[in-house]
């Protein structure tokens, strides 16, 4: 165990913000105005069984079965892994592989819809209300756990790790501080924002769940201070549901990437987390904001994670919006109903620019994880000439994690494993930075990421 | 609907991420360079006149033919668009003695990029300063030429006798290798408000003061330079030449002499900050430029010439991949590491 330094005092009031990073055009007005609407259910639902970190689920359902929504399809396929429940009813058509956002056939569980008796249980859920102050004395702290597990909730920010493992107390590295990352920083998305100013009550909730589960007698709500609205809904709910004191909502310098668990946790805390470590080990638990609503609809009424909201947005899409969409529904089918891609749209982005990995075609299903689909167009996306890199050193001073992107990225290219590895390339959280103010346009990222791939199998045979 | 079936799914661009990029590019960097060039540009202009331009034209044009050459003998796309030729260019020129001959500033740029620069592989890829090896064979090359300093403001041309003016760090060798003289170095610190407009003896683009700051501030602004270098520059300067000048004031003039004097500032501004030869990481770039400091007032006070700028660069560009080695950053958290 680290030596912890002690966390400040009051966390409210002051600007937190970190080391490097840049500053991206935010292009959060295509969206922020939206309020969360659900969308008609999709005739179909494609749902995979890998839609978390950790070992795929297993499917416990075969083809022509009837399932109804909330119902448990697939198991957690070992301990890092969640399961997957029937975000509709209806009947499972197949269970085969499909393609993935992983860019690989996964296999995944077709589900025609009932759209009737879907919307039956859809109106039955929306009378189940959460309010800050919801009594979590009933609640244990394993039992808490045991519902988050059972619930297939993962992190909803995007690496999608499941969530009751973070609310598992250790002994050995207690939790002193529960963090909600609503800083939302990746640009375009707005679905955090909307999520924080439409249901305060549940982040709240879920956060006070959290800190029961984990033992933290802190908790702190860190949003980006170009989300001020947000900020004060969350205050104003928390001084009306007079909760127990402990829980505080800070503001950060609205910086790229200020919402990477790595930059917000150092920020607020000043702890940096490990390299090779995590949050756990310098006494944290960190939760995207709407992870934490998640939290506490599983506790409160055992619902599973079947639906979330992600940002429906960028310059090529007809109509932009912060969309409630049951896990599963094919892009093609979301697209749609939001007017569809323009003609120029080159590329479509799962989650923001900055850190969103690409899909071919619009037949991969919305997942647990992803926050956004961002439609970019031919202006946003023209191909760069690459030019030779002049070590100029920016990438190295808004580098966030301290790396030198133009060396790992040159070992990257020339395959050097041993020394990438020595070099700490494995330290990279892939944020984008560096290749965003590269001059010279070279996609230092990708280098990267084959560097941390080769630097692995180099571990992995050792 | 049926239509699209027949068409296929719509397919879209699969790439790494990420899918947006800042507005800075190389080109623009170096177009950046140049325009923090622009004051001094001017200041030449008013003191040196048409000495300038043809010394300018011809720099810059041997500069990017060399680099043109060095392109089409390697099958290479052309380079000339992302500016970097005219930027070694420019520089070599302003490093130059007003009045030297045009087509040696001609080859003086075609060695800077053709040796300094293109044989390494081009942009990017040279370990020393282009404009300094070419400034250095010329130096080589033609030793007298390249001392003969023209007075400001006179009209000589290129073949009539040049009216020659010593440079103040010329004048300071003097003082010095005489073994002191309080008076000529009491004439020296007299100098020093035309050290800073520029009115005195030397390179064509480095004897105004102000209008190399005004550049440099320009590049700071733009971020096209960071601080460190040209802080290190100074401090490594003044590290040697506050100290020296304390303990034999006789014969070394004051240290704003030798700021102000020569290239140092524009050194420290321009030339030292070249991305391309000098560390990646800011405590390297720090060190990097107080070593060329120090090195440049060794050579000035310890060596035996009057200027040692080139040397300190070329001897700085040389131990740059092993400050990079030393300097390299730490990741954030690797002191927090678990033992875990």
């Amino acid at each position: 165990m680290v030596s912890a330094k002690p966390i400040p005092e009051a966390l409210e009031g002051r600007r937190f913000t970190f080391r490097g990073g840049v500053h991206p055009p935010e292009h959060k007005g295509i969206a922020e105005e939206k309020a969360i609407e659900r969308v008609p259910l999709p005739p179909e639902i494609i749902l995979p069984v890998a839609m978390h970190a950790g070992a795929p689920a297993k499917p416990i359902v075969e083809k022509k079965a009837a399932v109804e929504r909330g119902q448990l399809v697939a198991e957690a396929g070992g301990f890092v892994s969640a399961p997957v429940h029937a975000p509709v009813s209806g009947t499972v058509t197949d269970v085969a592989p499909r393609p993935h956002q992983s860019g690989r056939m996964v296999t995944a569980l077709l589900i025609k819809t009932d759209a009737e008796k879907t919307a039956e249980i859809i109106r039955r859920e929306e009378a189940q209300t959460i309010s800050a102050d919801l009594d979590i004395g009933p609640f244990a702290p394993e039992q808490i756990v045991e519902r988050v597990k059972n619930a297939g909730v993962v992190g909803l920010g995007g690496a999608a790790f499941p969530t009751f493992i973070k609310l598992t107390r250790n002994e050995r590295k207690p939790t002193d501080i529960v963090l909600l990352n609503g800083s939302e920083c990746e640009p375009y998305l707005t679905a955090d924002y909307r999520v924080m100013l439409e249901q305060p009550a549940a982040v709240i909730a879920g956060l006070r769940l959290a800190m029961k589960a984990t033992g933290a007698s802190r908790g702190a709500i860190a949003i980006e201070d170009n989300k001020p609205d947000a900020a004060a809904r969350l205050r104003e709910t928390l001084r009306a549901a007079n909760v127990p004191e402990g829980i505080e909502v800070c503001e950060l310098r609205t910086k790229y990437p200020q919402g990477g668990e790595r930059s917000l946790i150092p920020a607020v805390t000043g702890r940096a987390v490990p390299v090779g470590g995590f949050p756990p080990d310098i006494g944290v638990a960190i939760l995207n904001v709407g992870t934490a609503a998640a939290v506490a609809a599983a506790v409160a009424y055992e619902r599973p994670l079947i639906e979330r909201v992600l940002t429906v947005t960028g310059p090529g899409i007809a109509n932009p919006g912060n969309l409630l969409v049951p896990v599963g529904t094919p892009l093609s089918f979301l697209i749609e109903q939001r007017g569809g891609a323009s003609e120029a749209v080159t590329k479509v982005v799962l989650g923001g620019p900055m850190m969103g990995p690409t899909a071919a075609n619009l037949n991969l299903p919305v997942m647990k994880g992803m926050s956004g689909v961002t439609l970019l167009e031919r202006a946003q996306t023209k191909a760069h000439r690459v030019l030779p890199c002049i070590r100029c050193g920016r990438c190295v001073d808004i580098c966030p994690s301290g790396l030198m992107p133009a060396l790992l990225a040159r070992l990257g290219q020339r395959r050097r494993a041993e020394e990438a590895a020595g070099a700490h390339v494995l330290a990279c959280v892939e944020c984008g930075s560096c290749s965003y103010v590269c001059p010279s346009q070279i996609p230092l990222v990708q280098h990267i990421r084959t560097g941390k791939l080769l630097a692995r199998q180099a571990q992995q045979k050792r | 609907m049926a239509a699209e079936e027949k068409k296929g799914p719509r397919l879209f661009v699969v790439e790494s991420s990420p899918h947006v990029s800042g507005e800075l590019t190389t080109p623009r960097v170096m177009l950046d360079v140049l325009i923090a060039l622009a004051p001094a540009t001017v200041a030449a202009l008013l003191l040196f006149r048409d000495l300038t331009v043809v010394l300018l034209v011809s720099s810059v044009a041997g500069a990017m033919a060399a680099e043109a050459l060095g392109n089409r003998m390697m099958n290479r796309e052309q380079s000339l668009r992302d500016l970097s030729a005219v930027v070694t260019g420019v520089i070599l020129a302003f490093c130059l003695p007003p009045e030297f001959p045009f087509y040696f500033a001609f080859l003086g740029g075609a060695v800077s990029t053709g040796i300094g620069k293109m044989v390494f592989g081009g942009l990017g890829c040279n370990v020393f300063n282009p404009a300094m090896v070419g400034r250095t064979f010329l130096t080589a090359c033609f030793g007298t030429m390249m001392t003969t300093w023209t007075e400001p403001g006179t009209m000589q041309r290129i073949g009539i006798e040049a009216v020659t003016q010593a440079t103040p760090l010329g004048l300071a060798k003097e003082i010095l290798e005489a073994g002191g003289d309080p008076a000529k170095i009491q004439e020296l610190a007299a100098l020093t408000p035309d050290l800073f407009l520029g009115n005195i003896g030397g390179s064509l683009g480095e004897t105004s003061a102000v209008a190399i700051l005004l550049g440099g501030v320009w590049m700071l602004l733009r971020r096209t330079i960071t601080w460190h270098i040209p802080a290190g520059v100074l401090v490594g300067a003044l590290a040697f030449a506050v100290p020296a000048w304390l303990i034999s004031p006789g014969s070394v003039p004051n240290p704003l002499i030798h700021l102000l004097g020569g290239a140092m500032l524009f050194g420290a501004f321009i030339i030292a900050t070249d991305p391309v030869t000098c560390p990646l990481a800011a405590k390297g770039r720090f060190i990097f430029g107080l070593g060329v400091g120090l090195l440049t007032m060794l050579i000035r006070i310890v060596g035996g010439y009057p200027e040692g700028f080139m040397y300190a660069i070329l001897l700085m560009n040389a131990i740059s991949p092993f400050l990079d080695r030393w300097t390299r950053v730490r990741p954030l958290g690797l002191e927090a590491r678990s033992d875990a």
